[in-house]
């Protein structure tokens, strides 16, 4: 039988990423090298030394992938790299040592879009998940709502006109001292403490898709300077709770609406930002309510990985898809 | 023994092929509306196929251009050349950009000088000095603005008993020869046009030669040479020198 195993390459921003899939479903390995400890102490992601570290890491970590899968270059089906959205310099890591190694081992190449690969963590983390679904994906590079008629078919219902929540969580927590990145710190603060506190503003919710958090994080750091200026002190379990709340009711009305104007009954989560307990206890609670199979991937899927840019990767190869040995980076790609 | 070398440390970008003392084929390509990553990988293949070489089966050795140069260049040809590597199972050498410009130019002269603008008055330079086969080190690969060069050059070669010409050699040549030209006058030479950018055939020439030496690079860690820092670092060390400087 033909060999169904696709060799994933996930180098958009600060990790490191190879994996090799089964089919589209089936994970025989997922290597993720995460740079987190160098880009700390600048409290964000620095370009420039995410591609440097991503030269040191790419072989090393394809290469483990391979083993791991127990799997040689020459048993693969094709091979599948992140072509954009995401950092160019880290992505041109990728794509230059995914169009080498095709080249020299005669092996189909194909680009995929990572929001796509982000959609795709859910087919693998549930294998018996159906189409149509609506996805919310939220990370630190990206806010999206997409409607899926089917895999391989995307709709785009939404995106941020500005910062992405998680991008939000990470410049707060930085304000807070809680370090970078922070919003798991922000949720652990968060919890057991009344979201209804501090009174934050919730851009744009109840009109269209699109989400727009730079409005709130002037507002949240506005409450704090005000709070200096006047000598009182914040209680940051109560801050927390109130910006998560901010984001997460935002997410959750427009996720829901969003499922509801789609007429499907599966609404998916996605990204860094789905490991956040408060938005997955909304969305599953009030999901259900409305009678909607809420799902989300465990939380090596939900942050930047290979296997979903080779779950992606395999549905494409399989429709005859093939990038030239031209293929560039598309630092704003769109689905 | 069949050596690919390539290089796409500055805006020229090239792949070469050369077979022993023959040079199969070269490809050369200074255009700014592409970019390296859209044109390195088709210019090897391109290679590749008209030499009739089975791209499956691959060479005997490759060799990159490692650096200094624009960093994001440097990184496409040195994980394409990795890449390569790893999937043929062939031997890597990774070669200094400076040092391969400096063995393209070098002649009957006592001094090499290959110069990649970094702009703003800056240079990445060297200074090498021809000793048979071999290229001596004089003035160490650096980042350094273009008058501190100069400054040196003069020195080296204005005593009695070192002076004579300068060979320079890089796209640093046409920014700064006017400086170069009035510092050290008649002194400054610059190689014929077409041989001013590297060529990817010196880089795998230089490659052969070290490979032929027993000399390789692990494909999983060879890393570009960038000879400077990110600027989000140098910022954050100066930002922390001042902070120490100034406690009591
Ligand atoms: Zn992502």
């Amino acid at each position: 039988m033909e060999s169904q195993l696709v060799l994933g390459i996930e180098t958009s921003c600060d990790e490191t990423a190879a994996a090799v899939v089964e089919s589209g479903r089936t994970i025989r390995a997922n290597v993720i090298a995460s740079q987190i400890d160098l880009h700390q102490r600048f409290g964000g992601v620095v370009p420039e030394i995410a591609s440097r570290r991503h030269v040191e890491l790419i072989l090393p970590v394809v290469d483990r992938a391979l083993q791991e899968a127990g799997a040689s270059l020459d048993d693969l089906f094709g091979i599948a790299v992140t072509q954009g959205p995401g950092l160019v310099g880290s992505l041109l890591v990728g794509i230059s040592a995914a169009k080498a190694l095709a080249f020299a081992r005669g092996l189909p190449l194909v680009g995929v879009n990572h929001l796509e690969g982000h959609i795709c963590a859910n087919f693998l983390a549930h294998p018996d998940l159906d189409t149509p679904l609506v996805c919310l994906t939220v990370s630190g590079g990206h806010t999206a709502l997409v409607y899926v008629p089917r895999p391989g078919e995307y709709e785009v219902m939404g995106t941020t006109r500005d910062d992405a929540a998680g991008e939000a969580f990470d410049k707060i927590a930085r304000v807070l001292g809680l370090g970078y990145p922070g919003g798991a710190a922000i949720d652990r603060l968060a919890r057991g403490r009344d979201p209804g506190a501090i009174p934050l503003p919730r851009a744009m919710a109840g009109e269209g898709y699109e989400f727009s958090f730079s409005g709130l994080k002037t507002a949240a750091l506005q409450f704090l300077e005000r709070a200096r200026r006047e000598g009182r002190k914040v209680d940051i379990g109560e801050f927390a709770a109130a910006f998560q709340e901010a984001i997460v009711d935002v997410l959750v009305e427009k996720a829901l609406r969003a499922a509801r104007e789609k007429r499907v009954s599966r609404l998916v989560l996605s990204g860094g930002v789905a490991a956040n307990s408060r938005l997955r206890e909304r969305l599953a609670r009030q999901g259900a309510a409305l009678g909607l199979d809420v799902r989300w991937p465990p939380l090596e899927l939900c942050t930047d990985n290979g296997a979903m840019i080779a779950a992606a990767g395999y549905f494409r190869l399989k429709a005859g898809e093939r990038a030239p040995l031209s293929l560039n980076a598309e630092p704003a790609l769109r689905l | 023994m069949r050596v690919l070398g390539l290089d796409s440390s500055t805006s020229t970008g090239g792949v070469a092929l050369l077979d022993g003392d023959r040079l199969v084929a070269e490809y050369t390509l200074d255009v700014r509306r592409t970019t390296h990553s859209e044109r390195l990988m088709p210019a090897v293949k391109r290679v590749m196929d008209d030499a009739g070489l089975d791209p499956q089966s691959g060479v005997d050795g490759i060799a990159v251009a490692t650096g200094p140069g624009s960093f994001t260049g440097l990184r496409i040809a040195v994980v394409t050349a990795k890449s390569l590597s790893y999937a043929w199972r062939t031997p890597l050498a990774g070669i200094s950009t400076l040092e391969a410009m400096a063995f393209q130019a070098a002649g009957p002269f006592p001094l090499v000088c290959p110069l990649i603008d970094a702009r703003y008055g800056n240079v990445y330079a060297a200074a090498y000095e021809p000793a048979g086969e071999e290229l001596r080190p004089r003035l160490a690969p650096g980042l350094r603005p273009i008058d501190e060069v100069l400054d040196w050059l003069e020195q080296a070669t204005a005593g009695p008993g070192t002076e004579g010409p300068v060979m320079f050699v890089g796209d640093g040549v046409p920014v700064h020869w006017d400086a170069l030209a009035s510092r050290l006058g008649d002194r400054a030479r610059r190689p014929p046009a077409g041989f001013l950018q590297l060529r990817a055939a010196a880089v795998a020439a230089l490659g052969a030669r070290r490979l032929a030496a027993g000399r390789q690079d692990d494909p999983a860690r060879l890393v570009p040479s960038y000879l400077r820092k990110s600027e989000a670092e140098r910022k954050w060390e100066a930002g922390n020198r001042s902070r120490s400087s100034s406690s009591p």
